[in-house]
Formats: C-alpha cells, sequence, structure tokens
C-alpha cells in the first residue's frame, strides 16, 4: 500500500505531465505555427483606406480645360452591416426568418419595396413575435441566433438603450413563458411597441429622405453629374444585395476561363449615390451611428465643360471604375506592380516583420492593392480617355493603417501618397471645333432627302490641320448616333467612302512626275481632247462634262475636273502608278521595302480611324483614278492636301510636339503646277459657285463620287488657306457630305460646308487674327 | 517556544516558520496578474478601474490572510462545516437575491464590490473533505467516498446551475486528488471517476445552457479546420460567433512567438480583439505580450505555488492538513491549467480565471486565503489529531 506520501508524489506528477503537455502544446501554438498565428494576427488589424487618385485634365490648344477631375463624396452602402446594425435591415432580414420558421408562410420573404411586405410591414410582423420563441431549444440555434441579432437590433434602435440592456430584456420576457411578444419586452422600461414602431417609421423616413435627396442632387444635371436613371438611388441597391445575402451570391470574374469566385456580394461596399452634395455627406458622416450600414467615401467626378452629344464629347471619350470596365486580370496586375512602386513596399513593413515575412506581406500588399483599385480607380473606356490612360490616370492614395476591433484607425505604418495625372494638351482648338461641329450639323441638314429611313446614311464630317505641323484642329461630324469617337461620321465607314476626285491632284502629281523620270506613262501631248465619254474594256466611263482641248491642258483638266483626262493618265500609269501616287501621299498601305513606307500613318492616337485602302479587283483603272476604289477618312486626305501646300507631309496627331514629316522635295515642280490648278478650281473650275474660298486665297478640290444604286453622291471638297494668323497655323481641311442627293456634287455640299467655316472664322475677331489675317512671316 | 508567553507573541511567532518560498511565489503571481491586468486594460475606459481594484483585494487578502494565518488551523477544522453549509447557503441564495449579470447570477452585489460565492465554495470544499477524509478508514472504502462525493457534488451542481461550468468542472479534480491522498483504492477512484462521467454526461444533457453545449461543439470542429477550409462561410459564421473569443485568444497566443511583442503592446490585446482579456484569457495577454518564454516563467510560477503547497502537504505530518494543502494544490494547479489549456483551445471555453494572476477579487480573495491557510498549516509542527494519520 502506497504511502500518503507517495501519492501525493503520484498526484504532483500528474499536474507535472499536464504541465509538460500545456507546454508542449504552447511551443507548438506560440514558436512551431507562430507564422501562420502572427498572420492572422495581422489580418485581423491592418487595413487599407484609399483615396481615388485625381485624374488629370484634358486641356484644348490654348490650355482651356475641356475635362478635369474635382473631389466630391459618394455614399455606399455595406449590406452586412447594415442588416444587422440598422433597424430597417434587420426587421426586414428577421421577419423574413420568422414568417419561414411559420408552416403556411414558408415562402414569405419580405422586401425594402413599398407593397405589403415591405418594412413597415416587417417590423410589425417581428415585434409580434412571441418572446418564448427566442429562449433555448425552441427553435434552432441558427434561426434563434439570428433572430435575437434582428430583434436586438430593432428594438435597441428605435429605443436608444444599449443593446446588452434589450438583450436582458429579450431574456427576461422569454424565460418568462407568459407568451408577451418581443415588441412589449420593453415596456417595463417605458417603451411599448407603438413608440418602437414609431420610432421605426421615423429611421425608414430618415433613408427615405436621404434617398430623396441624392435623386434631387442627380436630377440637377448640368452635364457634370450623372443623369438620375444612372443613380441607382438606396432602396434599389438594399433590394439588390437583400436578394443577394438570402442566396449567398458571391463575386465572380473569368480568368483563364475558368469562373473563380470570392467575398459575398453582401460583404463588399456598394455605392448607390455619386456626386453627393457636401451638405449631405456631412450629415450622414456625422449621424453615423443612425445610418450604421451607410458609408460616405471619398471620390472623384469628371467634370465636362463640353456639351454633351457634341463630336468633341465623343472625341473625348469616357471613364468607368476600373472593376465595370477591366480589360483582363492581367492588365490589373501589371498596373498594381506599376502603381505600388518597390520602394513603398520595401518601407511599408512594420518594424515587427521580419525579414523572413516582408516578401508574403508585400505580395498581400498587392493584391489589397489591386482589389482597392478595382473599386475605386477609374480608366478611360473610350476616345481620347482611353488612349492617353497612361498619362491620365493618377495613382490610387493608399494608407496603411492598423484599426481595433471596431475598424477605428489606430496608428498609420505607410502611406502611398495620392497622386494626380498628368493632364494631356490636345491640339483641338475648342472654338474651331464649335464652328466645325455647327457647320456639320447644318450641311447634314441641308442634304437630307428621301425616305426617312434612310436619313441615317447621309452625314458630314469635316476634318481641320494644320498644314505645317499636323495638328488635328478640329474634327466633326454628323449626326453623332453613337456617342463615341469611333461613331462619328468618316472615322469609321462601310462601303460608302470613295473619294471621288478629290484623288486627281495626286494621280496628276504622278503622271507629271512619271513624265520627267521616264516611268510609264501616256505624255500629256498624246492625250486626247475630251469628248465627254470614254471606252474602257467595254465599258463606257463618262465626264461630267465635254471639256475639249481644255481636256488636254493639266491645271484646267485638275481646275474643271475632266474625267477623260485622268482616265487618260491612268492607263498610261498603270496599277502601279496609280498606287504609288496614293502611297505618296499616304492614301494607300505599303509593302514591305516599298520607299513610300514612311508615307503611310499606321493610325492616330486617339481617334480610331479606318485606315485607307483600295480597291483593285471590282474597280477598273480608269476609275480608280478619280476616285473610286479608292477610301480614306477626312483626316488622311487632309494629311494629303497638307502635303500638296506645304511640300512635307505631316503626322497627324492630336497632341502637340515633334513629329517625323516626309519630304517631298522629289516632286517639288510638279507641286507648283498642281497648286495652280487646285486655285483654278476654285478661282474658275468647280469651286466657282463658293466665291468666299477664292476670295480667301483658298486652294482646293471638290469631288463627288456616285456611291448609291439611285446615284447618291460623296460629296467631297480638300484644300487649304494661305498661311495666316497670329496662331501660326495654315488651316488645311477635308470635308465631306455621305450620301447627297444625285445631282448634287462636292462643290454644292462640301464646299458649303467649308464656306460655312470660313463664314464663322470671319465673322469672330478673335478667330479672324488668330487664323486668317495676314501673318509677319511663319 | 514558551507556553507561557503572550497569545499574540506565540501567534505571531508562526510567522518565522511560513514557508518563505510559498510567500516568494505567490507575491510573484500575483505581481504578474497586476502588470497584465493593467496591460489588458490600460487602453479601455470601461474597464480602467480593475488593475486598482485587484491591488485593493490583493491588499484584503493579504490582510486577511494574517488573520488566517495567525490562529491555529484547528479552528478551521472545526468552522469547515459551518463555512460548507454558509456556502452552500449563498450558492442557493443567487437566484433570488443576485442581480444578473451576462446572463448569469454569479455574484452578489454590495456597494462597491461584489462577491462569487462559487470561489469560496472551492475552499469551503476542500475544508469540508479534508474535515471528512482525515479519517483514513473512510477514505479506503466506497462507501466512505459517498459522502464526500455529495458534499462535493452539491456546491459542483449549484455552481453549474449559475451556470458556471468552468468552475464546476475544478471540484472533479480536487475531489479526485483529496480522495487518492486520502487512500482511497484505485477501485475508489475509479468509481469515482465513472460516476463523474455520468454525472457530466446527465449534466451535459440536461443541465448545460445551450451556449455551453455550443461551446464544446465548436472546439470539436475546430480540430478540423485547416488552411482550405477556413475561409468557407460555414467557418467564417463560427468564428464569428460561438468560436470568436477563443479564436482571437489562438491569435493572441500564436503571435507572441518567442519573446512577445512586449508589455503594452500586443496588437490583440491593445485594440481590443479578445473581450474579457482580464478575466477568462489573461494567459492570452501573457502569451502574447511576452511570448513563450514569458508564459514558461508565469506558469513556473503558479507551478511553483501549486509545487510549494505539495511540497508542504508532503512535509505536514498532521491529516486534516496536509489533506488540505492537497486539495488547495489540486484546486490551484487544475486551474491555472485549465486556463491555459482554454487559451490554447486546448479544452473547450469554459471562462475560468487563472488563480492569482486573472483579474477578479472573489478568485484572488479565496486563493490568497486558501494558500493563508496552508501556510498556517506548513507553519505548525503538531502532533496528529487523527489516530491512523501516519500512513
Amino acid at each position: 500500500m502506497t504511502t500518503t506520501r507517495t501519492r501525493i508524489g503520484v498526484i504532483a506528477g500528474v499536474f507535472a505531465g499536464a504541465f509538460v503537455v500545456v507546454v508542449l502544446h504552447l511551443w507548438l501554438l506560440m514558436v512551431s505555427d507562430h507564422a501562420a498565428w502572427a498572420a492572422r494576427s495581422d489580418d485581423n488589424r491592418w487595413a487599407f483606406r484609399s483615396v481615388p487618385g485625381r485624374r488629370g485634365a484634358l486641356l484644348d490648344r490654348f490650355g482651356r480645360e475641356l475635362v478635369r477631375d474635382e473631389p466630391t463624396t459618394e455614399l455606399a452602402v455595406h449590406y452586412v452591416r447594415f442588416r444587422v446594425r440598422h433597424p430597417v435591415g434587420a426587421a426586414v432580414h428577421g421577419a423574413t426568418t420568422w414568417a419561414r420558421q411559420q408552416p403556411t408562410r414558408a415562402g414569405t420573404t419580405y422586401d425594402y419595396g413599398e407593397g405589403a411586405l415591405g418594412p413597415a410591414a416587417a417590423v410589425q410582423e417581428l415585434l409580434a413575435m412571441p418572446a418564448r420563441k427566442l429562449a433555448p431549444r425552441v427553435l434552432e440555434k441558427d434561426v434563434a441566433s439570428s433572430l435575437a441579432t434582428s430583434v436586438t437590433t430593432v428594438l435597441a434602435g428605435c429605443s436608444g438603450l444599449p443593446r446588452s440592456r434589450v438583450f436582458a430584456s429579450l431574456r427576461q420576457a422569454a424565460r418568462s413563458g407568459d407568451g408577451v411578444a418581443v415588441g412589449d419586452a420593453l415596456v417595463p422600461l417605458g417603451f411599448d411597441r407603438q413608440a418602437l414602431i414609431a420610432a421605426f417609421a421615423q429611421r425608414l423616413a430618415a433613408l427615405q429622405r436621404l434617398e430623396a435627396r441624392c435623386f434631387a442632387a442627380a436630377q440637377q444635371n448640368d452635364g457634370t453629374r450623372p443623369a438620375a436613371e444612372d443613380v441607382p438611388g438606396l432602396f434599389v441597391t438594399l433590394e439588390h444585395l437583400r436578394r443577394a445575402s438570402l442566396a449567398k451570391e458571391r463575386v465572380t470574374w473569368d480568368e483563364d476561363g475558368e469562373t473563380k469566385e470570392g467575398s459575398l456580394i453582401e460583404a463588399v461596399r456598394r455605392s448607390f449615390a455619386s456626386d453627393v452634395p457636401y451638405e449631405i455627406a456631412a450629415e450622414l458622416a456625422l449621424a453615423a451611428e443612425l445610418f450604421a450600414g451607410i458609408e460616405v467615401l471619398p471620390a472623384a467626378k469628371r467634370v465636362r465643360t463640353v456639351a454633351p452629344g457634341t463630336a468633341l464629347q465623343a472625341l473625348l471619350g469616357g471613364v468607368s471604375a476600373i472593376d465595370k470596365a477591366l480589360p483582363s486580370r492581367e492588365w490589373l496586375a501589371d498596373l498594381a506592380e506599376r502603381e505600388m512602386p518597390d520602394e513603398w513596399l520595401a518601407d511599408l513593413a512594420p518594424p515587427d516583420v521580419d525579414g523572413a515575412d516582408a516578401p508574403a506581406l508585400r505580395a498581400s500588399m498587392r493584391e489589397r492593392y489591386s482589389r482597392e483599385l478595382l473599386q475605386r480607380e477609374r480608366r478611360g473606356t473610350s476616345g481620347i480617355e482611353l488612349a492617353f490612360d497612361a498619362e491620365l490616370m493618377g495613382r490610387l492614395g493608399l494608407r496603411f493603417v492598423e484599426v481595433d476591433s471596431r475598424r477605428r484607425e489606430q496608428a498609420l505604418w505607410s502611406h502611398l501618397r495620392v497622386a494626380a495625372g498628368e493632364s494631356v494638351q490636345l491640339t483641338i482648338d475648342v472654338d474651331l471645333q464649335r464652328i466645325a461641329e455647327a457647320a456639320t450639323v447644318a450641311a447634314r441638314a441641308r442634304n437630307l432627302h428621301g425616305a426617312e429611313s434612310t436619313h441615317d446614311k447621309i452625314q458630314a464630317a469635316i476634318a481641320i490641320l494644320d498644314a505645317g505641323s499636323g495638328d488635328l484642329l478640329a474634327y466633326a461630324g454628323a449626326p453623332n448616333a453613337s456617342g463615341s469617337a469611333a461613331g462619328l461620321p468618316g472615322v469609321v465607314w462601310s462601303g460608302n467612302g470613295a473619294l471621288g476626285s478629290v484623288v486627281k491632284p495626286f494621280v496628276l502629281v504622278e503622271q507629271l512626275q512619271s513624265e520627267s523620270t521616264g516611268r510609264p506613262h501616256v505624255p500629256l501631248a498624246s492625250l486626247a481632247a475630251c469628248g465627254g465619254s470614254f471606252r474602257y474594256d467595254g465599258q463606257t466611263m463618262r465626264c461630267g462634262h465635254a471639256h475639249y482641248d481644255a481636256g488636254r491642258d493639266p491645271v484646267e483638266a485638275l481646275a474643271a475636273s475632266c474625267n477623260l483626262f485622268f482616265y487618260q493618265c491612268a492607263l498610261g500609269l498603270g496599277d502601279d502608278g496609280v498606287a504609288r501616287s496614293l502611297r505618296r501621299f499616304g492614301l494607300a498601305p505599303t509593302p514591305v521595302g516599298d520607299p513610300f513606307a514612311a508615307c503611310w500613318q499606321p493610325g492616330m492616337r486617339g481617334l480610331p480611324a479606318s485606315r485607307p485602302k483600295r480597291d483593285t479587283e471590282r474597280t477598273p483603272l480608269p476609275k480608280r483614278a478619280v476616285g473610286y476604289g479608292v477610301e480614306a477618312s477626312p483626316i488622311d486626305v487632309a494629311r494629303a492636301y497638307a502635303a500638296l501646300a506645304t511640300g512635307w507631309l505631316p503626322t497627324v496627331a492630336l497632341v502637340p510636339g515633334p513629329r517625323s514629316r516626309v519630304s517631298l522635295d522629289d516632286v517639288g515642280g510638279e507641286l507648283e503646277l498642281v497648286r495652280r490648278g487646285l486655285r483654278a478650281c476654285v478661282e474658275r473650275g468647280t469651286a466657282k459657285s463658293l466665291p468666299l474660298l477664292a476670295e480667301l486665297g483658298v486652294h482646293g478640290k471638290t469631288g463627288t463620287a456616285e456611291v448609291g444604286a439611285r446615284d447618291e453622291n460623296n460629296a467631297w471638297f480638300a484644300g487649304w488657306l494661305p498661311p495666316g494668323g497670329d496662331a501660326g497655323v495654315q488651316l488645311c481641311c477635308c470635308a465631306v457630305v455621305y450620301w447627297v442627293e444625285d445631282g448634287v456634287h462636292g462643290g454644292d455640299a462640301a464646299g458649303q460646308l467649308v464656306v460655312d467655316v470660313l463664314q464663322a472664322l470671319r465673322a469672330d475677331p478673335v478667330l479672324h487674327a488668330r487664323y486668317l489675317a495676314p501673318e509677319g512671316g511663319r | 517556544m514558551n507556553d507561557w508567553a503572550p497569545l499574540g507573541k506565540r501567534r505571531l511567532d508562526v510567522l518565522r516558520n511560513v514557508d518563505g518560498w510559498l510567500v516568494l511565489a505567490t507575491v510573484a503571481a500575483c505581481l504578474c496578474g497586476l502588470v497584465f491586468i493593467g496591460s489588458a486594460t490600460s487602453d479601455d475606459a470601461l474597464f480602467a478601474g480593475q488593475q486598482s481594484r485587484q491591488a485593493l483585494f490583493a491588499a484584503c487578502g493579504i490582510g486577511l490572510g494574517f488573520f488566517v494565518l495567525l490562529p491555529h488551523y484547528v479552528h478551521w477544522l472545526r468552522a469547515s462545516w459551518v463555512l460548507y453549509a454558509a456556502v452552500v447557503l449563498a450558492l442557493l441564495g443567487l437566484p433570488f437575491f443576485a442581480p444578473e449579470i451576462n446572463g448569469a447570477r454569479r455574484w452578489y452585489a454590495f456597494p462597491g464590490f461584489s462577491i462569487q460565492p462559487s470561489e469560496f465554495a472551492k475552499l469551503a470544499v476542500v475544508l469540508a473533505l479534508a474535515s471528512l477524509l482525515r479519517f483514513q478508514s473512510r477514505a479506503r472504502t466506497f462507501d466512505g467516498l459517498l459522502v464526500p462525493m455529495v458534499v462535493t457534488a452539491v456546491p459542483a451542481l449549484l455552481v453549474l446551475r449559475q451556470p458556471d461550468l468552468g468552475s464546476a468542472l475544478v471540484f472533479g479534480p480536487v475531489l479526485l486528488a483529496m480522495c487518492y491522498a486520502a487512500g482511497a483504492p484505485l477501485r475508489g477512484i475509479l468509481a469515482v471517476v465513472g460516476i463523474g462521467a455520468v454525472v457530466f454526461v446527465v449534466a451535459y444533457f440536461e443541465l448545460l445552457h445551450d451556449y455551453q453545449r455550443e461551446r464544446i461543439a465548436v472546439w470539436l470542429q475546430h480540430w478540423t479546420w485547416n488552411e482550405h477550409n477556413l475561409h468557407t462561410y460555414e467557418v467564417q459564421e463560427v468564428l464569428r460567433g460561438a468560436g470568436f473569443q477563443p479564436w482571437q485568444a489562438l491569435i493572441a497566443m500564436g503571435s507572441g512567438g518567442l519573446l512577445g511583442h512586449g508589455i503594452g503592446l500586443g496588437p490583440q490585446n491593445r485594440y481590443d480583439f479578445l473581450p474579457y482579456r482580464s478575466e477568462d484569457y489573461v494567459f492570452a495577454v501573457i502569451g502574447e505580450e511576452i511570448g513563450w518564454v514569458g508564459c514558461l516563467c508565469v506558469l513556473g510560477i503558479v507551478t511553483a505555488v501549486a509545487a510549494g503547497l505539495f511540497a508542504m502537504a508532503m512535509r505536514v505530518r498532521e491529516r486534516f492538513g496536509r489533506l488540505v494543502c492537497v486539495g488547495v494544490a489540486a484546486w490551484i494547479g487544475t486551474q491555472s491549467l485549465c486556463h491555459v489549456a482554454v487559451c490554447g483551445w486546448l479544452v473547450p471555453a469554459t471562462g475560468l480565471p487563472m488563480p492569482l494572476v486573472s483579474y477578479g477579487g472573489s478568485s484572488l480573495l479565496a486563493a490568497l486565503l486558501a494558500i493563508a491557510l496552508c501556510l498556517n498549516i506548513g507553519a505548525r509542527r503538531e502532533p496528529i489529531l487523527a489516530a491512523d494519520g501516519f500512513r
């Protein structure tokens, strides 16, 4: 038999053994698994607060703001917090849960609408619930817990009592067993059911007032705020989130062909009002306790000085939150890596993070930054905003903070300072742009014909360049149906872009140069006079008039736009010669190794214009010399005419700056003759009906291309003004009216459009001085 | 000692024989408690007075301890059943006279302080069991163990009804340790364990509240958690609900590492992620702030107290005194180990304070009084009070 001392020793040994077990467990927990638990501790308290970066402004040629960012606030709802902490959310969810516990009402769902199952009915249902239902083992544990939370929120929110006190009263009522309803549980504390319902109605009305104020603010639409229909509103948002919450829906996205799932939708902030006036945001921020779940967030809005619906607005394009316009996850990852520099990450880690944890921390920071970018940053989605997104996009400011258990900031570890994007100055002159837009609208209106169903084919466009630098000074098109740059007339076309006679100067240059260099050609001296028609390959091709001997003189042929002259030239030049004439001026793509490779401009940043193209299969050779089978935008035609004007083929761009240009020294002499022809066109040729052109010294060419079954035409005019004006700019333009009525020619429609622009310039003293007055040297 | 010396002088002479190491360990444990209660409550206005109140209770405990230490402990033997009855009455009166706080009626409220009778019930049960089991013949038969079982079960079940599962569970090991030390045969011990298991099972279904059963269920569930299922909706719901506090305690301890963040610098503590951390999870605060090494030191101090009590029990020749020391050592050891195990989620969460360290006036007072009683016992070299006490 053991002695007492031995037994005491055994007892002490048992405790010692337990001590060893506990110490070992602590070793495993605190030392072996320390890294995992430290990471969880970090997750608890590390948080990010982001401030959207201010996007750069878009400025016109003279530094005037076209688009800029302004700080503003937006309102968002965090639905989990709303349904747990706000009486209205708690009532809707609690009443739904309670209704579904009753066999006859299992399918009942309360909502945020104004119907029979709205919040007012929900709170009545919930408060009528017997308190004994919250007693242990009456309902399922999860259901009881959820109901208890909802009821406590409603009672505490409507009475103003602390939650602990409310919960104690509810427990007492639950245990009393005398059938008291939860709505009567606070009667001993002075709050009867009617008082609670009245208080609930006030909380609901406060939300309704908030929504009404946000809508009213949104409807003051001066073009700088979103239209009313773009603002989802608080209750619509709550309704959407309620359904997502009940269905436990998650955020999903596609990655590498696989659908990935993220956080629960109800756990992600959802914006319901943007550009909220300061007074509303301030009130909400001060009364945050009364609007649990509703958050005021810093934001930025894009303010436009450009009227909506204009061509300039379409050129400028738009922006959207990245999560609504995400090109790909790889793009987002690249952006995060670019915007979060390594040196910031290196300084990021708090002092107590050792070296082994730092790489994991940095990777985590990048991933979190990506998430913030998705929700808080914007990107350009179209037009110039998209094309210059890299310059315009600011840097999302990020504060890496420690928060406590109530998410209150306690310490700032580091911050990535918010940075504004660069402003981008465009070559567009907004004054000239407005004139051009008005002129295109008027030109289109003048040329409407036929059934209304065909009116969408009737379009007008004009491009105005600086012939010397290639700066695009204005681009306008009407109608602006799509509101996007690609939808503007003349930017993209489908089968109706034939240039007509505006290509003749280029063919003439080639003809003249072929004569002097000995390339294949028909000598000018051997050309037949113009009898008005021409036979080729079994077809009869016509000229507008019989020009007789004038059709053998290059200047007169150009001025009178004699087709026969150019038909004959085409036969001599052959397809190679005609193609070369277009390639030299950038109106046809160049093959590899072509001597005119530098003349081809692949595209223009900011304006997704279709590139010139030729059709050699369906268009006979002579017709190609008069502008059939070749399609180009007014910008490309204006560029080509700028080369005729200056002897240099510029690179057209929307932003100023040094650019390459191609010398046409090899055709210097030929250009002079062509210029005479274009001057003659205005003075006595096909554009003579527009005396202002001659008066202002314009050199230009009309063009008419039959494109329709009923001989509807594309009417063109391209040309340039003499250098002049304070701006040091030589205007060069190309105007087109698509699908004009048969019998309406280039001079009538497109030429008139140009005249309208020039008249408006002359009428404005500032613009007159800027572009038209004689210049003191260029 | 001169029997004719004045009574007061004779009483004060006992101080010379007091076990200094036990006193030192006890004081060290109290100081640890004060430091970490201060750390746990310094940033919280709601609990800001806890450190000073704990110090006040410590001072009261030391003062009252003198009254326990100085008179011969035979007086406590004589008073053991009175104390036991008083405690049982106090426990019975809780549903009628105690206010409901956080869903439980555990404290009698007085102006400026409250008393938790369940803490004093542990001391009363130790005294009562020692009084019963000092007769060795009783301990050697199963029938002789029945009365101690009933004596233990009555207050244990009353405590369980408060509800206070943690404190109720302490009575079991105390009973087992004292029975075994008293000479109960192994089969008797096993019988006691078996009966205890049956009682536990019945209590689980009949007496435990839903939230207590839920704590056990969540504890069982948490062993299946891993990095793959930790972020699922179901697990996250548990972590927001019944699993929140133990999970935050794990985070606090696990993040402490070897040496901790520093006193007052533990983030889980500072930022209030761990509710009631000065009472139910003070060891998690210790782990977070002074790491595994610090935990070892604090555990060492508390173990030194228990070990000192066991050593004293071995030295003491008188049976009643020996059993009291064993009972108090088992109480402090069990409660300390349970508290640490709860903080590490080795056992289900029970809300058991760590003796001498956690905030709790009644717990501290009862522990100090119990240790004072043991010091009293250890300071005496008394003849045997029971006939067969040598064995």
